[in-house]
């Protein structure tokens, strides 16, 4: 995999990251109640659709939002760097005032809707705390000379200017910065953290359903390939049945049948892991008080037995019916009829001469199979109650958080090119004779 | 079609397809027909509410089913897919239509009907609307097999306000009461029994109470009430009325989206695939870009941000799932497009859209039939997916909401609210996955070797 085909990949999906996030722009721009919505607002949600844009939000085109978040995005950025506050964080222009119709009471004009702005904010409130501090110089509560150093270290510190963020290239006109997903004004915390949380969930869940299906769905496969008549007829029976069920009903039907609360309470009903997981040890073991407790990895893995059943089902049958295609028309080949030829039989005849050739063309199939993984899992997160990026999507979504909503589709339009990236590696693993050459990889 | 696989798959769309047609007849609270009094002219409620579009789709099945039974044995299995599709089209219009200009659910409700008891109401197969809320368990769900009683009762005993449930009744007061009883419509035998039953209880010296009364009353008319053939959702809604107007919202949105996303799909891959050059690799990039698109999580913002009608959603779905068919008519078109045909008709004169439509087209077709009947199966999967997480119109029936009122609203989780919803959506799916199959295998024998 060369440095020239990575690149060439990357700029192939700039189109589709462009595309997606054009659509969810103009989509959230065309909704009746645009950005305006709030958790507060969800309690009545028909009247906040029908509300219609906060009057006091600051209205800017649509083109301008767009660009303006496409240029947060790029890591070279022109204009006004970024001001960090006194933690180092960046700061950021407030959310929309959170009141859908009239203003409240000591409302004072629109919020700074730009970076300059809130810093030229932040930078005034920091003066005019730093100018009370110099009226109470002179109170009594300062007693000793290291009270008041130390005060008057602290006004140094709030006059000085607010350090930059990122690299200057020109100080002030052009700069590099790490990518900026923007805040998420539902949960009032910058995008990418949260994303980030919520991707490793999502990822967890998906790696896991795909490994399991084709640790089941290859040796199904071949078993169908082998077998010609009715094993072979079973099995693509019972693999359409895997593959048409959808995941909404697996879903629920598995948790309703099987988890806690539940016919047969088996495994827990929601989340990832207990609640008092974060204690746990690694390992089963004992907790302090001597009872016995699963540890942290067999908590995870019990909390996950069901949603990864249901997602690696469809996958399973996909993949079944790929290596039953592959393993067919290898047994056909001459390469197979030489071997059996030479006397080979059974499994050695299976893994390294059907099995092997066949696997290159089973690796192009992650690059399908993990996107729709992805799919599959906006709905087992929201059944299993697993904070992944399902959940952080339709939480987006019911509060028309436009920027976390931007960063989700953003995140799962990379994990389908990353997805794709990997299908290459793995069928060059597979067949050395694959070569990264060909416009299509 | 020769399997009988493909044969039951057929018989299920077709089914489906029917009951999506007639839903409003077959569940419906309105009664089927009154009788204003004895002597005179039944009348129908039901009837009188449909509008002219479910007339159209009720008198237009049967035609296309006498169609289907003209063609002779060996035709009804080709016939019977051609008018499934049709009715599906036209059961999409009707919903776009319908969708366009909502009328107040009109629910004959308990009280209604509690009223009309003596007028001798038949009712249709499922006696409830999907809009109408039990009065029974209004936030509760019932079992399978649940009769309705409670508003029947109270119109035929209604509540003494002077009198508590446990104070004896005055004989005045029981006379009116059993004068109003002999109103019902029973039959002889069974008002026999009640009054039977009735007159064991009324003795002098002993107190019958009120709710004595309504508990011999309640034994005796259960057979007026309806009954919940698959129990009652959380919200009190009744499961077997939601599922059959829910064929309705999946058959249409399957044929409208997967129309959709054909037309857009046929005509940007013929013309990648015929015009070939810039177009073609300009156009494979946009395919390319399409597909790329996390293709859920944009139908999800979509559905949740835009306003939720049928029209909105089969739009959205149809519009961001169309690179599949684009990229297999492209590959058709090209392996077609150079053949000595093509170039005879190029010979002859015809233009290139002629010879896109008349020639290429029809002879590159068969991997984009059998893909339609995927994208169906794709699309209802979809649509259920979307109504589960709530993103589509809450008061409108749908088979996805069935499924997740069952582990949302109900206190637990109830497998029996989620079984009949999901095993019909699965059917459904499994049917035209089959049928795609079948189709696979007969319009293109090369891969019957490896599928």
């Amino acid at each position: 995999m060369t440095p020239g085909f990575l690149l060439r990949r990357l700029l192939l999906a700039i189109p589709a990251l462009l595309g997606a996030s054009l659509i969810v722009s103009a989509l959230l721009e065309l909704s009746p109640a645009a950005t305006s919505l709030t958790p507060q607002a969800l309690d009545a949600p028909d009247a906040a659709m029908t509300a219609h844009a906060d009057p006091l939000e600051p209205h800017q085109p649509f083109a301008t939002r767009y660009l303006r978040w496409m240029h947060r995005l790029s890591p070279l950025r022109a204009g006004t760097q970024d001001r960090l506050d006194d933690r180092g964080s960046r700061i950021q222009p407030p959310p929309p005032v959170p009141h859908a119709r009239g203003a409240p009471a000591d409302y004072a004009g629109p919020a700074p809707d730009s970076y300059a702005d809130a810093a030229l904010a932040h930078a005034r409130d920091r003066a005019r705390y730093a100018a009370a501090l110099a009226a109470d110089d002179e109170s009594p509560d300062l007693r000793t000379q290291a009270d008041r150093s130390r005060r008057a270290a602290h006004r140094a510190l709030l006059s000085a200017p607010l350090p930059r963020a990122g690299l200057a290239i020109i100080p002030d006109s052009l700069w590099l910065d790490v990518p900026d997903l923007g805040w998420s004004s539902l949960r009032g915390r910058p995008v990418a953290p949260l994303l980030a949380s919520a991707l490793s969930a999502t990822l967890l869940v998906n790696c896991l359903a795909l490994f399991i299906a084709a640790l089941a769905g290859i040796p199904t496969g071949l078993l169908a390939a082998v077998r010609p008549g009715p094993v072979d007829a079973l099995l693509r029976a019972v693999l359409v049945g895997l593959w048409s069920m959808p995941v909404v009903w697996s879903a629920v039907m598995l948790q309703t049948l099987l988890a806690r609360q539940a016919g047969v309470p088996l495994f827990p009903a929601s989340g990832l892991m207990s609640p008092d997981a974060p204690d746990m040890g690694l390992l089963p073991g004992r907790d302090p008080r001597g009872v016995p407790e699963p540890g942290l990895i067999l908590d995870i893995a019990w909390h996950l037995v069901l949603p990864v059943a249901c997602l690696s089902l469809a996958a399973l049958a996909v993949i079944s019916r790929h290596t039953r295609a592959a393993a067919l028309e290898q047994l056909a080949a001459d390469h197979v009829r030489a071997a059996r030829a030479r006397g080979l039989a059974g499994p050695a005849l299976l893994t390294r001469h059907v099995l092997r050739p066949a696997l290159a063309p089973l690796a192009g199939l992650v690059a399908v199979l993990f996107p729709a993984l992805v799919s599959g899992s906006v709905i087992i997160e929201n059944v299993f109650n697993i904070p992944g990026m399902g959940r952080l999507l339709l939480d987006a979504v019911i509060a028309r958080d436009r920027d976390l909503l931007l960063g989700c589709v953003m995140t799962a339009a990379l994990a389908a090119v990353a997805a794709s990236l990997l299908a290459d590696a793995l069928a060059a693993c597979a067949d050395p004779r694959v070569r990264f050459t060909g416009s299509n990889g | 079609m020769r399997t009988p696989a493909s044969r039951l798959a057929l018989a299920w769309i077709v089914l489906i397809t029917l009951v999506a047609a007639f839903a409003p007849l077959l569940a419906s609270s309105r009664p089927l027909s009154l009788a204003i009094d004895a002597a005179g002219p039944r009348h129908s409620p039901l009837l009188e509410s449909l509008d002219p579009l479910d007339w159209t789709l009720a008198l237009a099945a049967p035609l296309l089913i006498g169609w289907c039974l003209l063609g002779g044995p060996r035709r009804v299995a080709g016939r019977a897919a051609l008018a499934s599709l049709l009715l599906a089209l036209g059961v999409g219009a009707a919903s776009i239509v319908q969708g366009l200009t909502p009328r107040p659910p009109e629910v004959f409700g308990d009280e209604t009907r509690a009223a009309h008891l003596d007028l001798a109401p038949r009712w249709t197969l499922v006696p409830f609307s999907p809009a109408e809320r039990s009065t029974d368990a209004p936030d509760s769900f019932l079992p399978p097999g649940t009769r309705t009683v409670t508003a029947t009762l109270s119109a035929i005993l209604p509540a003494a306000p002077e009198l508590s449930d446990s104070a004896s009744l005055s004989p005045e007061r029981l006379a009116q009461l059993t004068q109003s009883l002999r109103s019902l419509p029973l039959t002889p035998s069974e008002r026999d029994a009640l009054e039977r039953d009735l007159a064991a209880r009324i003795t002098p010296g002993a107190a019958l109470t009120h709710s004595d009364l309504r508990a011999i009353v309640e034994h005796h008319t259960a057979a007026l009430g309806r009954v919940h053939i698959l129990g009652t959702d959380a919200r009190g809604h009744d499961v077997a009325s939601h599922l059959i107007h829910g064929c309705r919202v999946a058959v249409s949105v399957g044929i409208i989206a997967a129309a959709i996303s054909t037309i857009i799909g046929v005509s940007v891959g013929a013309a990648a695939g015929f015009m070939g050059g810039a177009a073609d690799a300009l156009l494979s990039r946009v395919i390319d870009a399409f597909a790329s698109i996390p293709v859920l999580f944009v139908l999800v913002i979509a559905a949740g941000v835009l306003p939720r009608q049928p029209h909105v959603i089969m739009a959205v779905i149809g519009c961001l799932t169309w690179t599949g068919c684009a990229r297999l008519t492209r590959a058709a078109v090209i392996a077609v497009r150079s053949s000595e045909y093509v170039l005879a008709a190029r010979a002859a004169g015809a233009g290139p859209f002629a010879r896109v439509t008349r020639h290429v087209l029809p002879n590159a077709l068969a991997p984009v039939i059998i893909d339609v009947s995927f994208s169906l199966a794709a699309a209802i999967v979809i649509e259920s997916g979307l109504s589960f997480l709530g993103l589509t119109d809450p008061g409108s029936p749908s088979w996805g909401s069935l499924l997740a009122s069952a582990v949302k609203d109900t206190g637990s989780p109830v497998w029996w609210l989620a079984f009949a919803p999901g095993l019909v959506l699965f059917l459904t799916c499994l049917s035209y996955n089959t049928l795609g199959e079948a189709l696979r295998d007969t319009l293109d024998p090369r891969s019957r070797r490896h599928a």
